[in-house]
Order: structure tokens, then sequence, then C-alpha cells
């Protein structure tokens, strides 16, 4: 055994393994890091190396060629023994450590990690933030569907609203004036060497600020930070209470681990992997292009967004909200660090995670979309067509072969797009009905030109018909119910009622 | 470390676990995962089930499952007594140029491919109710006698003024704009046929009680069609010119805006009341 003591010895003096040892899974961590609330960070970086294995498997299969793409995934799915597995395992991995890396920064900011003298490492979270966020959407493109096709689209034309040089970026982006073979090469190697580099790079000098500047401790109330006295107190902190990493506070992190990997591995085997979904061709237009769930926030804004927002929306409030995520650690670099101390702090992430759920819910709703088969395919209720007279019944089939079902809901099914009908008797006069549908407005196209007067008629009269029952339908207020106009002063109501006071 | 119990159970007993737990794995690794992806997903033109055909493309006016919507429903023996299966295919296939049926196949511009035409028909044939055996069934065509006005004006007045006269509860048909956009064709079936779901008899009990003749079914039909304005007669020309249907699929945003609704070749509708705010439709 002397021989096999002799040559560690001899790698260790060469290699210096045990003072690499010492100096990173041994340093001294405060014993109050070991916290749950501590675990995320080092789940996202699990996160990103499972999505470097499956993502190097892929590329022995996926060919970036936009006519191969496509057909290398469908391979992959369905040819390939368990090759759809390794799709689904990068699918959710990439779900996952988007998720994951949210709640890090969220507990981060809670936790003023980031003030004094971890500015930095907040800085290059936000820098790995972004090559995340860079990541996810150039690997929505290498599926090459329509999904893609269109997030590219999307992403191309508000590229090209940039001022001034608008279309050389687009011309940077795209590799051309269009989506094209060049496109998906220059994404294939955004996706696979450029961004993941940088990621690797910025992970070890994030891991290294992690290391030379400590864990925050866990923040207590009332113990504000002073740059003048901070360092002393985390000193004092660790020589008090301080745990080496490993074994001691690397328990929480093992374990959460090993969650995550079920989490992965179980939603691949029970949800699979995403797409792809039709060919990416811009002729077919009975599609509903939909982007992963991480931009589902930014696709509901995008399509919700009035016009005169846009410049807005697009480009001001991205940098605002950039320059204020990089210049958070200067701005408050000391003070309060626990959350029960911060409201403001707290406010902020609900109020940000509320907008981003309910953008992102209403992305997968997209209840502004109109839906293509509602014409055809939603019955009109049962109650809207008994006791209707024949010119209200073909009311209702020009309501449906016009297609406005698409967009207006009768019964709760159909489009969202435009309002309900099913009370519009109660809110139109037919006057109104007749000139709303030949003029259209209010985001509503104008069908005059689609319909004859026959079926405006038609249709008006089935819409009439729409309203609770003995509800009477609205009228104009110039035509009162009771034909005869009322008195208009005194003497006119005296005459009008001639025995009663005489 | 064996768990307590474990040492406890009888080896007979062991060996029965060892077996239901092998089984068991069998049959977890014989059936696919749930997130398996199907081998192909069926596209919209692959698709020949009855049920996804019709309730994609038909129940919006049909009904949702044959009856009880606004179109003519289908599930009714004597309409499937009445109509011809090759009638009903090519019905299917090209529409009804002047009424509300568009055309439904490839080659007119639908979405549904010929085999799914077929489908539609025999599905129709399968999944619903059986034709009614009827001796006295009118033809579904007009033949080649031509229909008196004047008779029909009489029956219309004996058999159909109780509901379908001006003001009467269940609705004029004679109301201008009704008989603008139906067929003579259409008008037949329905008299022929009724609407059981909605409450109107068929033609077996449409003549007090009792069943009206071929010849009646004609006279009617041209009463009814002498009352059409002149204006729908030159519409369903020009309908039957360009096909019906499904011309909203195609209206763009801005189209028909700065017209009133009587663009000129509706001038001389006088009767059409409910477009009297056409003299208000200027440019927005």
């Amino acid at each position: 055994m002397n021989w096999l003591r002799k040559s560690a010895i001899w790698l260790d003096d060469r290699l210096h393994l045990t003072a690499l040892y010492a100096s990173t899974a041994g340093h001294e961590v405060p014993a109050s890091a070991g916290s749950w609330f501590y675990v995320f960070g080092s789940a996202t970086l699990l996160c990103f190396v499972i999505q470097v294995i499956t993502g190097a498997c892929l590329a022995f299969v996926y060919i970036p060629s936009t006519n191969e793409a496509y057909t290398s995934l469908e391979y992959l799915n369905h040819a390939q023994f368990w090759g759809w597995y390794l799709r689904a395992v990068h699918n959710w991995g990439s779900n996952f450590m988007v998720a994951i890396m949210t709640a890090h920064m969220i507990q981060v900011f809670l936790f003023g990690a980031y003030k004094y003298p971890r500015e930095l490492t907040w800085v290059s979270g936000i820098f790995l933030l972004l090559c995340t966020l860079a990541m996810a959407f150039t690997g929505q493109v290498m599926r090459f569907d329509q999904d893609a096709y269109w997030g590219l689209t999307i992403g191309a034309s508000i590229t090209g609203r940039v001022p001034l040089i608008g279309s050389q970026l687009v011309h940077l982006l795209l590799a051309g004036p269009i989506i094209a073979g060049e496109t998906l090469s220059r994404f294939f190697t955004l996706h696979v060497f450029i961004i993941p580099g940088l990621i690797i790079a910025i992970v070890s000098m994030h891991l290294r600020l992690v290391l030379t500047k400590g864990i925050n401790e866990y923040p207590k109330p009332g113990h504000p930070v002073h740059k003048a006295t901070y360092d002393a107190e985390y000193a004092e902190i660790l020589k008090k209470e301080g745990v080496p990493f490993v074994p001691h506070a690397i328990g929480k992190d093992l374990i959460f681990a090993g969650i995550v990997i079920v989490g992965i591995l179980g939603c691949a085997l029970i949800f699979g992997p995403k797409g792809p979904g039709g060919p990416p061709n811009p002729t077919l237009v009975d599609t509903n292009p939909r982007p992963d769930f991480y931009f589902l926030a930014i696709f509901a804004a995008l399509a919700l967004l009035p016009d005169w927002m846009e410049v807005m929306v697009l480009f001001i409030a991205p940098a605002v909200l950039l320059i204020f995520l990089l210049a958070l650690p200067f701005i408050s670099g000391t003070g309060e660090k626990s959350a029960r101390r911060r409201p403001v702090a707290v406010l902020l992430v609900v109020f940000a995670m509320l907008v981003i759920g309910v953008l992102a819910y209403m992305g997968q709703t997209s209840p502004w979309s109109p839906q293509m088969s509602g014409w055809s395919g939603d019955a009109i209720p049962v109650e809207y067509v008994k006791g209707r007279t024949p010119l209200e019944l073909h009311g209702a089939l020009v309501f449906q072969n016009k297609q406005c079902r698409n967009c207006h809901s009768l019964g709760g099914q159909g489009g969202e797009r435009g309002p309900a009908l099913d009370s519009v008797a109660t809110r139109l006069t037919k006057d109104e009905m007749v000139r709303q549908v030949i003029q259209g407005g209010g985001n509503m196209p104008a069908y005059g030109k689609k319909l004859s007067p026959a079926e405006v008629d038609a249709l008006v009269a089935f819409m009439q018909t729409l309203r609770p029952k003995y509800v009477p339908p609205v009228r104009n207020s110039d035509k009162p119910e009771n034909p005869k106009p009322l008195p208009r002063d005194v003497a006119e109501l005296r005459s009008a009622l001639p025995r009663m006071n005489r | 470390m064996m768990p307590e119990h474990w040492r406890s159970i009888s080896p007979a007993d062991k060996k029965l676990w060892l077996l239901m737990g092998c089984a068991f794995l069998v049959f977890a690794a014989s059936c696919d995962p749930p997130g398996k992806p199907k081998e192909e997903p069926v596209s919209s033109e692959d698709a020949t089930d009855f049920q996804t055909l019709y309730g994609y493309n038909c129940a919006g006016c049909h009904g949702s499952d044959g009856k009880n919507g606004p179109g003519r429903p289908l599930n009714n023996p004597v309409y499937l007594a009445l109509i011809p299966k090759d009638v009903l295919q090519q019905t299917i296939e090209n529409g009804r140029p002047g009424t509300a049926m568009p055309p439904w196949a490839h080659d007119q511009g639908g979405p549904l491919t010929p085999k799914q035409v077929v489908a539609l028909v025999d599905g129709i044939e399968q999944n619903w109710v059986k034709p009614m055996e009827l001796p006295a069934l009118p033809p579904y065509a007009v033949t080649s006698q031509s229909g008196n006005a004047d008779q029909g004006k009489k029956l219309f007045l004996k058999d159909c003024f109780m509901c379908h006269g001006p003001g009467a509860p269940i609705g004029s048909v004679s109301s201008p704009s009704y008989l603008a956009l139906v067929s003579d064709q259409m008008l037949r079936t329905s008299i022929i046929v009724g609407r059981a779901d909605l409450g109107m008899p068929d033609y077996r009990n449409l003549n007090m009680g009792k069943a009206l003749s071929d010849q009646d079914v004609t006279d009617l039909v041209a009463y009814l069609a002498s009352m059409r304005p002149a204006y729908a007669i030159q519409e369903n020309a020009h309908v039957q010119e360009n096909g019906s249907g499904q011309g909203g699929a195609t209206t763009r945003g801005n189209e028909g805006s700065g017209h009133g609704p009587g663009s000129p070749r509706h001038e001389e509708n006088e009767g059409n009341k409910s477009t009297g705010a056409s003299s208000q439709g200027g440019p927005k």
C-alpha cells in the first residue's frame, strides 16, 4: 500500500488537489447559510450540467439545416431508441432551469445577498439570466417548427424597429434579410458554442465571487449592512459559527438536487418532449404559434399592447429594467437585508410575479386570437334556436357562416376576441347593430361588403333575440315605448287629466 | 439491512412477492410511458372519424347531434328518406349556391378531402336514425310539372297561415329578407320535412292533418317564390356566379368601410327596413 500512498502524494504535489478541495468544497460558510432557501443556485447549475450533457447527446443526431432539422427531430421522436426521452429531458431541463433560476434570483433579492460586498456576484448573475434566456430563445429556434418560425419572425420584426441600425441588426440576427438556411446555422452556433461558452465563463466568475466574498449569512432583522463594519462582522460570524461547506452545508443542496433530477426525469417521462409542431411553413395559416412558457408573458404583452405603447414597451421598458437590475446593488448596496424590514422589496417581487403570472396565463389561453373553427364546430345553443322565426334562424346561419362566431362567443363557446353576444340585445338597439355589422369599428372589421341587405336583416333579427327571457331589447330613447308623448308642463298635465281636479 | 418484517415472511411468500414484482416490472416496461410521442399525429386532412369530422365542420349550423341547430336538421328520418345519397354528397361537396351552405370539397375551396366527404355521408347513414319508409313521399327535386302560385296561395292560407302568416307567432315566411336568403329547393325540402325538433310537422300532417301531395308542395313553393323581391333574384344570380359562403374568412379589416350597406346594386331595396341606416354609413 505504500506505493499507492506515495503516488497519491506525488499527484497531489503536482496538481494541488488538497489545496483546491480545501479552498472550494472545504471553504467555511456561516452555519445559518445551510438553509433550504440556499439550494436554488446549486440546483440551477445542476440543470445547466444536465442541459450540457443531454444537449451534447442531441447534437449527435440533430442536423442544423432547414431541410433536415425537422426530420432529424422526427427521427429522434419516433425512430431512435428512447430518442424522444432525450429530447424530453432537454426540454424539461430547460423549463426547470429557468424556473429554478428565477427562484434563485428572488431569494437573493429578498435576502439582500446582492448588497455590499457581493455587488459583482449579482451583476454576473444578471448576465447569466440574460444568457439563460438567450439559450431558451435559441433553443426554441432549434426545434425549427411553426412556433420557432413565428417566434423568430416576431424577434426579427422587433429588432427591425431599432432606430437607425434596425435593418442591419436584423441582417445580423437572421444572417440575411429573411429566415433561411443560414439563420438556423447561426442560431445553432449561438445555442451550442457561443452562449454555453459564455455561461461557463460567467458561472466560473460567479462561483469564484461566491468563494472569495463568502455566502451571505441568513439575514436577521435589525442588522443593517455598513460598508465600514460588514467585513469584520462577517469574519466574526465565520469565526463563531463557520462550518466547511462539505459536508455540513451541502446536505440540503444534495437532497434538492435529487428532487430536481427526479422532477426533470419524471416530467420528461410523463409529459414528453415538446413538438416539433408542424413544419415551419409560413404559407400554413391554420396555425396557432405560441412560445415556450418562459416567453408567454412577453408574448401576451406584445399581443395586448396598444399602438402608442409599442416603442415604450419594446425598447424603453427592457432597457430601464436591465439598467435597474444592474444598478440595484449600487443603489441599495447597504442597509437592511432581511425581507421583514424591506416591504418595498417584497411588494416589488409580488407585483412582478403577479404581472408575469397573469400575462403568462393570458399568453397560454390567448383570448385575443380568433377561434378559427368556431363557426363550423360550435353549435348555436339550443335555447337560441327554439322558438325563433324562420328569418331569425337564417340569421343564426349567417352568424355562423360569416364566421362571427370565431370572435364572438355564444353560450360560452366561440372566440373571445370580441364581446360575448349572449345578451347583446340588451346593449345595442337594432339600428346600432346594423351599423356595427356594416361599418365595424372598435377592432371589428366592417362586414358591409360581405353581407347582402337580406343577410344583415336576418342577422340583426337573430341578434335581437339574444337577451335573457323577459328582458325587452333596448330601444332608442327618442322612440318611447308608449307612443303617447309625456306631458311637457303642468298645464298640459291638467288638460290630460280632465276630470280629476275639477 | 433487511427490514424486520421481511425476515418474518415465509420463503414461499417471498417467492410470490418477487414474482409479482417481476410481473409488474415486465408490465411497466411493456407499456409506453405517457410522454412518448404518438406515432403520427392525425392531421386535419387524415381524420375520417365521423364524430370528429361532423363536430368540427358541421355542428355549428346543423346542431351538435344533427338537430336543434339553425340549419337543416340532418338527423331526421323523413329528411334522410327524402334526400338521395348522391345529392347529399354533392351538397357537401359543392354547397348550395344561394343559401348559407358553403362548399366543403377541396376542389371547391373547402377543407375536406373526397375521402372525408364520403366518410360524412356514410357516417350519417350509419350513426343516425334510419330513413323512414314513406309511401307517398313527394320526390326530392321539383319534377317537370310547374307550380301554380294561385293554388299555392289558397293552400298557404289554409294550411300555413296559422303559424307563418304575417305577425303569426312562429314567424312570417313571406318576409322579403327571408325569401331572398332561401332557394326554392330549400323551401320545398322544408315543407316536406318540417322541423320535428322545433315543432313543425312534416308533409304528412300539414294539409289540415292530411298529407300534402307533390303538386301541393310545388304550388306552395311557387306561391312563396312569387313573393320573392326582385332584388333577391338578381342577388341569387350574383351568388351563384361566385359560389357562396365562407367569404367571411377573407374579410380584411378595412374592407367595406367607407361604404354604406347599400352598395349600388342594392339601391332598389325598399322592403328591407333594417338597412335604413345605410344613409348614415359614410366614411369613417
